[in-house]
């Protein structure tokens, strides 16, 4: 899995919104809010081509947390970028 | 028709084709002053519409994008034919949008849509904002209520103006937000829908509504997230990141100056009572 190019995170009072540029700004007209997890997988998944697996032992990695908590946060959010056609 | 206009502080040379949507009111907007120096925005219609021999940078759909360091074209096709093409010198000192005459009854649509996406543009360079929302003043209050198109602006704005006919419409389509001496204002634009009467107004801005059909009249708190994910909705939202991190910034400082609010409303005139009440008790003055 890879972000598609021309997303970009902005930060609005202690918020994270993934909003899109050029030519992805023609075809998606929304914006995803991120919470901290979310936004790691944003970001990691924005420089790196990843696998579930993968990003799950980065993640259990970074965060002292239920290992089952942090696949169900990626299942979540890579539904989200799957809905929203973000993914290469 | 030519007009030299001053939107907000935003200097324009227009050239226009139609008067069916601008009217009279545009001329509120009307300002010369020789020694400055006016950004122009020509329409005009051909009956062919040709690109220069440039290589395409974007292909979406119908629409293309010829863009290199100078300025930017786009053109949007029906079939192999050119429908409008925008050009634009990426400074927006010139800005120049060409309808096909085959666009026909609705060319002075086009031209008012495209004309107000292309100053919109303009607009956000200068650190303002442009919400899809009815601007009203009354006495010391000045509000919008915002939300997509068919969510009831116009009836609320009506029920309003029936309610309490001294109030004034700023703009009922796309009026523009921006901070000045640390508070947060609105003003009228001369995009602001067909038959409306507007006014070139400022005002300090004290509520945004985003509304809400429903059966009873509600005024919610909404958490920041909320406020973001509407305000996103109803902005005209560029598309290159620079002026994206303006409009990012503006939206920031919305959120911290303006109190927003979400409106769930009925269809009756006892929801302009019941907002006005709202406002005077949560005034500051």
């Amino acid at each position: 899995m890879k972000i598609k190019e021309n997303y970009v995170i902005k930060t609005i009072k202690d918020e994270f919104v993934v909003v899109p540029i050029k030519d992805e700004a023609i075809r998606f007209r929304g914006i995803i809010t991120l919470n901290n997890t979310a936004k790691f997988i944003f970001e990691t998944l924005k420089n790196r081509v990843m696998d579930k697996d993968e990003l799950l032992e980065l993640m259990l990695e970074k965060y002292d947390a239920d290992q089952s908590l942090l696949e169900k946060d990626i299942d979540n959010f890579v539904r989200i970028l799957e809905e929203n056609d973000l993914l290469e | 028709m030519r007009k030299s206009l001053k939107i907000a502080d935003i200097y324009l040379d227009f050239t226009y084709c139609y008067n069916d949507y601008f009217g009279d009111k545009i001329n509120a907007y009307e300002f010369f002053d020789e020694s400055i120096s006016y950004q122009k925005l020509v329409v005009k219609v051909e009956e062919e519409i040709h690109l220069p021999d440039r290589p395409i940078t974007l292909k979406h759909e119908n629409r293309i994008k010829l863009e290199n360091e100078y300025d930017t074209y786009i053109a949007v096709f029906v079939k192999d034919e050119i429908k409008y093409l925008i050009y634009y010198k990426n400074d927006f000192s010139l800005m120049e949008i060409t309808l096909n005459q085959k666009i026909g009854d609705r060319l002075a649509e086009y031209e008012y849509v495209l004309s107000g996406m292309v100053f919109f543009d303009l607009a956000v360079t200068k650190n303002y904002l442009s919400l899809h929302a009815s601007a009203i003043t009354l006495d010391n209050l000045t509000w919008l209520f915002s939300g997509p198109s068919t969510v009831g602006k116009s009836t609320q704005t009506n029920h309003f103006l029936a309610v309490y006919p001294k109030s004034e419409i700023i703009n009922e389509d796309k009026p523009l937000l921006y901070e000045k001496d640390k508070r947060f204002y609105v003003c009228g634009t001369p995009w602001s829908g067909k038959d409306v009467i507007n006014a070139n107004l400022e005002r300090p801005l004290d509520y945004v509504f985003f509304l809400r059909k429903g059966n009873y009249l509600k005024v919610s708190e909404l958490s920041v997230k909320d406020k973001i994910t509407h305000i996103f909705k109803n902005i005209h939202r560029p598309s290159e990141e620079i002026l994206l991190d303006n409009t990012a910034s503006i939206v920031d400082k919305l959120i911290s100056k303006v109190k927003i609010y979400e409106f769930e409303n009925i269809n009756n005139q006892s929801s302009a009572r019941f907002i006005k009440q709202f406002m005077e008790e949560n005034h500051e003055n």
